[in-house]
C-alpha cells in the first residue's frame, strides 16, 4: 500500500484534496498535516511515496519543507507536488529548483489533481 | 471545474467548512488590520510579520474562494493579496487611502460571506467588487526595479539561501540595508519536543530582531532528532545574541556582522549585555567561526556601541513608576515634618534664627520637590489617542454589523491622563459607544422619518478642566424616554410607583444596577454589563459618570476623571477628634456655614449658595463621630465633581497637604465614602474621603 502525505494549513483545502485523492482507484494510506511542523514530525517516522504541499504556511513554509525532504536520503526520489496559487510564481519556480516534481495552480480541478497524482504514484515523472 | 466533490452531501459540508474557515481568516485580518492601525497611529511602521500574515490570509482566501468556484470573491481576494504583496515586499508603501481600501475589501468580503451563508451572493455584488477592484488597481503604484540580490555578501549555507521565499529574501535585503547583523543559528532538538524549543527561540529572536527563515534538516543523531538552521537579523553581536538565546556561542554564526552605524547617536543608553571588552573569552568558539567573522567584525571603537538601542524611548513597567511616585509622595510628607519643625524653632526666641534658616532651606527643597513631582506625574501621562483609535475601530465594525449609518467624531485625542486611568477607561467608553450605536441611534429609515439626516453622529470629546479631564460621548439619536425608564424602575422595584422624580433624577436611574431600558439583550451591547458598571468603573478611578438626554434629540454621557491617581493635594478637615483628607481637586470653595444658610426640606437638609440649594452632608453624622461637640458654625466645604455639587459640613479646617493615597486593606476597604488612607508625616494617618461616592450618595438621597 502506498502512503501519501498532504500538507496544507487550510482545513477546507486539506480535506478537499484528501477527498479527491481518495477517489483514486488505488490502495492508499493518506496522512494529513495541518502545518509544516506537523509534517516534520510525520516524515521521519515512515517513508511516503508522495508528498503534496502548499507553499504559504505559517511556521515553516513549503520551500523549507521540500528542502528538508530532499536532504533525507530516503526521500531522494520521492515525488513532491506543490499546490499553490499563481501569485507565488517566483516561489513555485524556487520550489521546482529545490526538487519538486510538479505543481498545481489553485484553483485546480479534481481531474487535474488526480492525473498528476496518479502519474507520480505510477512512477511516471512528468 | 467538472467534478468538484464526490457527493452532494460532502459538498454542502465542504461549503460549511469554507464559510467557517473564511470567517476565521477574515476575523484574523480584522485583528491584524487593527494592529497595523494602532502602530500607524503611534508613528511606528507596520510590523513585517503582521503584514506578512495579512498577505497570507488574503492568499488563503483567494485559494479557498477559487476552489469553491466563487470567482468574484477570488478576484477580490486576489486584488487585496496583490496590494499586500507589494507592501510586504517593499514595492509600495501603505498610505491611509490604500489602507482604507483594504478595510473596505475586508468588509465587503464579510458581507459576501453573510449573503452566502443565507443562500447565495447577490448579483449586484459583482459590480461592487469590480468597482472596488478598479480603485485598488488605481491606487497601486508601479513596482520599482528589484534591488540586486544581497546573498553574495553573506557567509551562509547555500541550502539556506536557496529556500528563501521572495518575501524572506526581501526581508533579508531590508535587514542588510539597515546594517543589522545576519546570523545563522544552528540548533538540534528531539523530534518530540522541537516545537516548544523552537518557539522559545523564535520569540526571543523577535524581541531583539527578526527571524527570517527556519530551515529544518534531518538530525545527525538519528530519526529522533531534527536540526534547524535559523536565519536571523539583529543589531546584537554574535556573543550577545547567543547569550540572549541561551545558546552556546558556537551555535551562532555571523553571516554578516552588524554595521556599527546602524545605531542612531541619539540613543546613548548602552544595553547591559556583556560587551566584548568584559565578556569572558570564548574558548569554545569554533576556529571556522572566527576566521569567517573576523574580517567583517566592526572596529574596536565601535564595539561598545553595537548594543545600543535604535530608539530614544525606554519602556518602563508602570509599577516602577508607581514606586517612584510613592517615594516622591513620601518625600513630600517628610518635607511637611521639616516645615513643622522649622516653625517650632522659629517660635522659640532662643532658636528663632535657626528656625528662619531652616524655613529657607525648606522652601528651596519644596520647590525642587514640586518640580520632581510634576515630572514624575508627567512621565505617567499618555494621550487618550490610543483609546480613541480603539473606539474608532469598534465603531467601524459596529456600523457594518448593525447596518447603521453613523460617523464617529473624535476631538481632544491629545488630552493626557495617567496611563492607568487611560487603560481602565477603555471598557467603560467602549460600552457607552456600543450603547449609542445599538440603542441610541435609529435606523436610517427611522431617522429619515424623524426628519434627521440619515447619517447619525457620535461625538467623543476630551478636554482638560483644571485637575480633571472631562470626556463626553454625545449622540444625535432617539434620546432616552424617561417615562419608560420610570416604568422599568418601578417594575424592577428600584423606585416607588408614586415617587416624584425630576427629569434629571429619572435619567440618573440609567446608572442604577439592574435597569436596562431595552427589553432584549443584544449581541453588541453584551450581556449583563450595564451603565451601572460604567459608573462603578469610573468611580473606582475617582471619577463621576453623568447623563443628559433629550427625547428625539440625543444623549450625552459625561465622564469626569482626575488626571492622576497617585498623588493629590489634600485639604485636611476635622470633625471632633477625627481628621480626614479631601482631594483638593474636588473642592470648589470653602465657606462658613451660617445657620441661616442651612434649610430643611422634608428629611433633607440644603445649603443655600448664591441662589442654589446644594444637598448637605454632615461628615459627623456620615461617619458616626461622637467625640467633641459639633461646631456651632461649621465650615461648608463645597465639593464638585462634574456638574454635581455637595456641601460637606466639617468642624475644622487643618490646612492643605500633599497626600499619597494608599489603598485600604481588610474589612475597612469596602467602607463607602473612604477612598484610602494617607500619612501626614507626624506619625499620623488619616482617611481620604471618596468624593465620587459621597456626591453620588447625596444625589441618590436627593432622588429617593
Amino acid at each position: 500500500m502506498q502512503r501519501v502525505l498532504v500538507v496544507e494549513d487550510s482545513q477546507t483545502m486539506r480535506e478537499w484534496i484528501a477527498a479527491a485523492i481518495e477517489e483514486l482507484d488505488r490502495p492508499l494510506k493518506l496522512d494529513l498535516a495541518a502545518s509544516g511542523f506537523e509534517a516534520l514530525r510525520l516524515l521521519p517516522r515512515q517513508v511516503y511515496d508522495l508528498v503534496v504541499t502548499d507553499i504559504n504556511m505559517p511556521d515553516i513554509h513549503g520551500l523549507e519543507l521540500i528542502s528538508f525532504i530532499r536532504s533525507d536520503p530516503r526521500y531522494a526520489a520521492t515525488p513532491l507536488v506543490i499546490v499553490s496559487t499563481e501569485s507565488s510564481e517566483e516561489d513555485r519556480r524556487r520550489g521546482l529548483a529545490l526538487g519538486a516534481n510538479a505543481y498545481l495552480v489553485k484553483p485546480f480541478s479534481v481531474p487535474d489533481l488526480l492525473s498528476v497524482v496518479e502519474d507520480l504514484l505510477a512512477g511516471v515523472k512528468p | 471545474m467538472a467534478r468538484r466533490l464526490k457527493q452532494t452531501a460532502t459538498r454542502s459540508r465542504g461549503e460549511r467548512e469554507f464559510l467557517s474557515e473564511a470567517e476565521e481568516i477574515l476575523e484574523r485580518m480584522r485583528d491584524d488590520l487593527g494592529v497595523c492601525l494602532e502602530r500607524a497611529s503611534s508613528g511606528d511602521e507596520f510590523a513585517p510579520d503582521v503584514l506578512n500574515r495579512l498577505f497570507r490570509s488574503a492568499h488563503s482566501l483567494k485559494g479557498l474562494s477559487g476552489m469553491f468556484g466563487l470567482e468574484v470573491l477570488a478576484e477580490l481576494a486576489h486584488k487585496v493579496e496583490d496590494l499586500l504583496d507589494a507592501w510586504r515586499l517593499g514595492r509600495s508603501q501603505p498610505t491611509p487611502e490604500r489602507f482604507a481600501l483594504l478595510e473596505e475589501s475586508v468588509a465587503l468580503f464579510g458581507r459576501a460571506l453573510e449573503q452566502l451563508a443565507a443562500g447565495a451572493i447577490a448579483t449586484e455584488f459583482a459590480a461592487a467588487v469590480a468597482e472596488l477592484n478598479g480603485r485598488i488597481d488605481a491606487a497601486r503604484s508601479a513596482p520599482p526595479v528589484a534591488p540586486p540580490a544581497a546573498q553574495d555578501v553573506l557567509d551562509a549555507p547555500a541550502a539556506l539561501l536557496r529556500t528563501l521565499t521572495e518575501y524572506e529574501e526581501h526581508r533579508l535585503r531590508e535587514s542588510l540595508a539597515r546594517g543589522r547583523g545576519i546570523y545563522v543559528i544552528t540548533v538540534a532538538f528531539a523530534l518530540a519536543s522541537f516545537e516548544e524549543r523552537l518557539s522559545e527561540i523564535s520569540s526571543a529572536l523577535r524581541e531583539v530582531g527578526e527571524l527570517l527563515s527556519t530551515l529544518p534538516s534531518p538530525g545527525a543523531g538519528g530519526p529522533g532528532e531534527i536540526r534547524f538552521a535559523l536565519l536571523a537579523a539583529t543589531e546584537l553581536d554574535a556573543a550577545a545574541l547567543a547569550a540572549r538565546l541561551e545558546l552556546e556561542p558556537s551555535a551562532v554564526h555571523a553571516a554578516r556582522a552588524p554595521r556599527a552605524s546602524a545605531n542612531t547617536p541619539a540613543a546613548a543608553a548602552a544595553v547591559s549585555e556583556p560587551t566584548p571588552s568584559n565578556a569572558p573569552p570564548q574558548a569554545n568558539a569554533s576556529p571556522a567561526d572566527a576566521s569567517v567573522a573576523a574580517p567583517r567584525e566592526p572596529a574596536p571603537a565601535a564595539d561598545a556601541a553595537t548594543l545600543r538601542s535604535v530608539s530614544d524611548t525606554v519602556r518602563v513597567d508602570i509599577r516602577k513608576l508607581d514606586e517612584l511616585m510613592n517615594l516622591v509622595g513620601e518625600l513630600a510628607i517628610e518635607r511637611g515634618a521639616l516645615s513643622a519643625f522649622a516653625r517650632k524653632l522659629a517660635g522659640d526666641p532662643a532658636s528663632v534664627r535657626l528656625g528662619a534658616e531652616l524655613e529657607k532651606i525648606h522652601k528651596a527643597l519644596d520647590r525642587k520637590l514640586q518640580e520632581l513631582q510634576a515630572s514624575v506625574i508627567d512621565v505617567r501621562m499618555v494621550p487618550l489617542r490610543q483609546v480613541f483609535d480603539k473606539l474608532a475601530r469598534v465603531a467601524k465594525r459596529l456600523r457594518l454589523d448593525l447596518h447603521k449609518d453613523a460617523r464617529l467624531e473624535l476631538a481632544g485625542a491629545d488630552t493626557e491622563l495617567d496611563k492607568l486611568i487611560v487603560e481602565e477607561l477603555v471598557d467603560p467608553l467602549m460600552h457607552i459607544v456600543r450603547n449609542a450605536f445599538d440603542h441610541a441611534l435609529e435606523t436610517p429609515e427611522e431617522r429619515a422619518a424623524a426628519g434627521k439626516p440619515s447619517e447619525g453622529v457620535i461625538r467623543i470629546e476630551a478636554t482638560q478642566r483644571g485637575n480633571d479631564v472631562v470626556i463626553t460621548v454625545a449622540d444625535d439619536g432617539r434620546g432616552i424616554d424617561t417615562e419608560r425608564v420610570r416604568a422599568k424602575a418601578v417594575e424592577r422595584g428600584l423606585i416607588a410607583a408614586a415617587a416624584q422624580l425630576s427629569q434629571r433624577e429619572l435619567l440618573d436611574l440609567v446608572f442604577a444596577p439592574g435597569l436596562s431600558t431595552r427589553g432584549e439583550v443584544t449581541e453588541t451591547s453584551g450581556r449583563g454589563v450595564g451603565m451601572d458598571v460604567v459608573r462603578s468603573n469610573v468611580a473606582a478611578l475617582g471619577g463621576l459618570a453623568a447623563i443628559e438626554s433629550r427625547l428625539g434629540a440625543g444623549t450625552t454621557v459625561t465622564l469626569t476623571l482626575p488626571i492622576t491617581l497617585a498623588i493629590i493635594q489634600a485639604l485636611i478637615v476635622g470633625v471632633g477628634a477625627e481628621r480626614y483628607a479631601i482631594p483638593l481637586n474636588s473642592v470648589r470653595e470653602v465657606l462658613i456655614a451660617d445657620p441661616a444658610s442651612l434649610q430643611r426640606s422634608g428629611s433633607r437638609e440644603l445649603f443655600a449658595l448664591r441662589g442654589d440649594a446644594l444637598p448637605v452632608l454632615r461628615l459627623r453624622d456620615e461617619f458616626g463621630v461622637t467625640s467633641g461637640a459639633a461646631a456651632a458654625k461649621p465650615f461648608a466645604v463645597i465639593l464638585g465633581l462634574g456638574d454635581a455639587r455637595l456641601a460637606l459640613l466639617v468642624d475644622r479646617l487643618d490646612g492643605q497637604r500633599d497626600a499619597v493615597i494608599k489603598p485600604m486593606q481588610g474589612p475597612i476597604s469596602s467602607v463607602r465614602g473612604i477612598a484610602g488612607a494617607t500619612e501626614l508625616g507626624e506619625q499620623s494617618a488619616v482617611l481620604v474621603l471618596d468624593i465620587a461616592a459621597l456626591v453620588t450618595s447625596a444625589q441618590r438621597a436627593e432622588a429617593a
